[in-house]
């Protein structure tokens, strides 16, 4: 009995940590990107701050809106609650609801929140959604080859498509952890992460820009809906971040069994591990100047060319 | 490596390696600047130069050890060298002209990389460890890769550049596939590059003086 209690009090720890430390993470490397320009940048809670002010605006919905435009904000939200059901945020072992679905199951949910914003943007007609959307589809398109070929890679791995599986297999194996593949599907998911969080070879991601693809599709959302979308990005930042270090960069420093320590452990380690990268990714997000739009493909082909390797070289790996 | 056994990291070491070496041929392949390239070129070199080193130590090899320094002082020193004094000489600062645009030939690129390792694997994998096929794959991966160089860019440096890369190919190739290879062997590929390089820095001398650039495509007015 007091197993289930014990994984009933994780997973839902699990989500709480997505939860509250999502906008956290968003605020703290914009404001060293800030610091980087050479400003003094808002404070690390300033998402908090907005998500508070947006939730305490009325609802406004334009008149010729659908059902798809005042449903869109629920199962992008919805959707990523459950990708954190589905990978190891806090644990090390599957915790009872993580069977729901694999990794493939997690990037299904990814695109359907992603497809439900695109429809809603383009439900108003308005020429600014239809501009983002197709640009978020045009980068869909190309990377989606790129994501599915590092599952295949973390598959052929690990043998199997649950991230706990992975996550295993290269703690137990160290020649494993230093195999070139290993390295070669962390570079190829490190840049669909930058593509996908809208960071800097791909998209501007400042507010108001002609460029601007991620931005533009929430354009017409107001009030809480917007709210439930700008929390629902930081929270996909969020789970990609941790996807990226608990199952492929890093996977050390989890709970391993239930106990208060380990979830105290869990969670401050992830946390030093986020902010970690954040600084790498506020450094790429200053350094590196934005790719021309017909230059996209130059960068999808690169991390394209990164998975194949990687599963090349681990079909004749030497150990 | 073939005849020999090796401990569990330098399998690892040489892994990482090649992989990175392929890498690098491919950042030669998707860039645009000259400049760029032989920097690359350098990186690439000194990578080999790691390897044939690890190698050395571990079988014991005088000889591997005299080709690791001669690598490293030719390879990654003198010719990068000779090539980036040639282009700040002439004051190059053209982009390389492509035929084939960067994403395709990324993919080109892979595609002939998928075929060496196919190769390769139908041509020795009944008599050699896995490591050999990965390495050996890798190394004729990048001879094709700069016969593709050559075939799909205009300009006489990124021509030599092909031409290097081919040569790194062939020496990758012989240390990982026999280690204890001759010396002279080795010492006459060396000198082969020297002159190479050197040939080919004299005759795209003269195309420039006579020409006004460096690109290849002006060649055909020379037909009478």
């Amino acid at each position: 009995m007091k197993i289930y209690l014990n994984s009933a009090i994780f997973q839902i720890f699990q989500v709480l940590t997505v939860l509250a430390c999502s906008p956290f993470i968003a605020g703290f490397i914009s404001k060293l990107e800030e610091i980087f320009e050479g400003k003094r940048g808002p404070s690390v809670f300033q998402p908090y701050y907005d998500l508070y002010k947006l939730f305490q605006k009325e609802i406004l919905i334009p008149s010729d809106a659908s059902f798809v435009f005042k449903s869109a904000p629920f199962v992008s939200f919805i959707s990523m609650v459950l990708i954190t059901l589905l990978i190891p945020v806090l644990t090390a072992y599957p915790l009872p609801l993580g069977f729901m679905g694999d990794m493939l199951g997690g990037a299904f949910l990814f695109s359907l929140s992603s497809f439900f914003i695109n429809i809603a943007s383009l439900d108003m007609g308005t020429s600014y959604g239809g501009l983002g959307s197709s640009r978020a589809t045009l980068l869909a398109i190309l990377s989606e080859p790129t994501l599915i070929l590092v599952f295949v890679g973390v598959a052929l791995i690990a043998k199997s498509t649950l991230p706990y599986v992975m996550l295993h297999t290269i703690t137990k194996s160290l020649p494993l952890y230093f195999s070139p593949s290993h390295f070669l599907i962390i570079a190829a998911f490190f840049l669909l992460f930058l593509a996908d969080t809208d960071r800097r070879p791909i998209n501007a991601s400042t507010h108001v820009e002609m460029s601007m693809i991620e931005e533009a599709r929430i354009l017409e959302y107001s009030g809480p809906y917007l709210a439930l979308l700008k929390w629902s990005g930081h929270m996909k930042q969020f789970l990609l971040l941790v996807i990226f270090l608990n199952v492929l960069v890093f996977p050390w420093g989890l709970s391993v069994k239930h106990s208060p320590a380990g979830l105290i452990i869990a969670v401050t380690s992830l946390i030093v591990k986020m902010l970690i990268i954040g600084v790498i990714a506020a450094v790429i997000d200053t350094a590196i100047s934005r790719l021309r739009f017909f230059r996209y493909q130059e960068y999808f082909a690169a991390a394209f060319v990164l998975s194949v390797l990687a599963i090349m070289t681990f079909q004749y790996k030497g150990f | 490596m073939l005849g020999f056994v090796m401990p569990l990291y330098v399998y690892i070491i040489e892994d990482l390696l090649v992989a990175l070496i392929l890498l690098s041929s491919f950042v030669m392949l998707s860039s645009r600047w000259i400049s760029f390239y032989i920097h690359a070129y350098g990186f690439q070199s000194f990578l080999i130069f790691i390897l044939t080193l690890v190698l050395g130590i571990e079988s014991q090899d005088i000889n591997l050890y005299i080709v690791a320094f001669l690598t490293l002082f030719v390879r990654t020193v003198i010719v990068p060298y000779i090539l980036l004094r040639m282009i700040k000489k002439f004051n190059i600062k053209e982009e390389v002209k492509l035929i084939i645009k960067i994403p395709l030939s990324i993919i080109s690129g892979l595609l002939l990389t998928v075929f060496a390792y196919f190769l390769i694997y139908r041509l020795i994998s009944p008599f050699s460890p896995k490591i050999v096929i990965n390495a050996s794959s890798i190394a004729l991966s990048l001879i094709f890769i700069g016969f593709f160089m050559i075939i799909s860019r205009f300009t006489t440096i990124t021509h030599i550049l092909g031409l290097l890369i081919i040569e790194n190919g062939i020496f990758l190739l012989s240390v990982v596939v026999v280690p204890t290879l001759p010396i002279i062997v080795e010492l006459v590929v060396l000198f082969d590059i020297l002159v190479t390089v050197a040939a080919m820095l004299i005759l795209s001398m003269f195309m420039k003086l006579q020409t006004g650039s460096f690109s290849t495509t002006m060649l055909n007015r020379l037909v009478g």
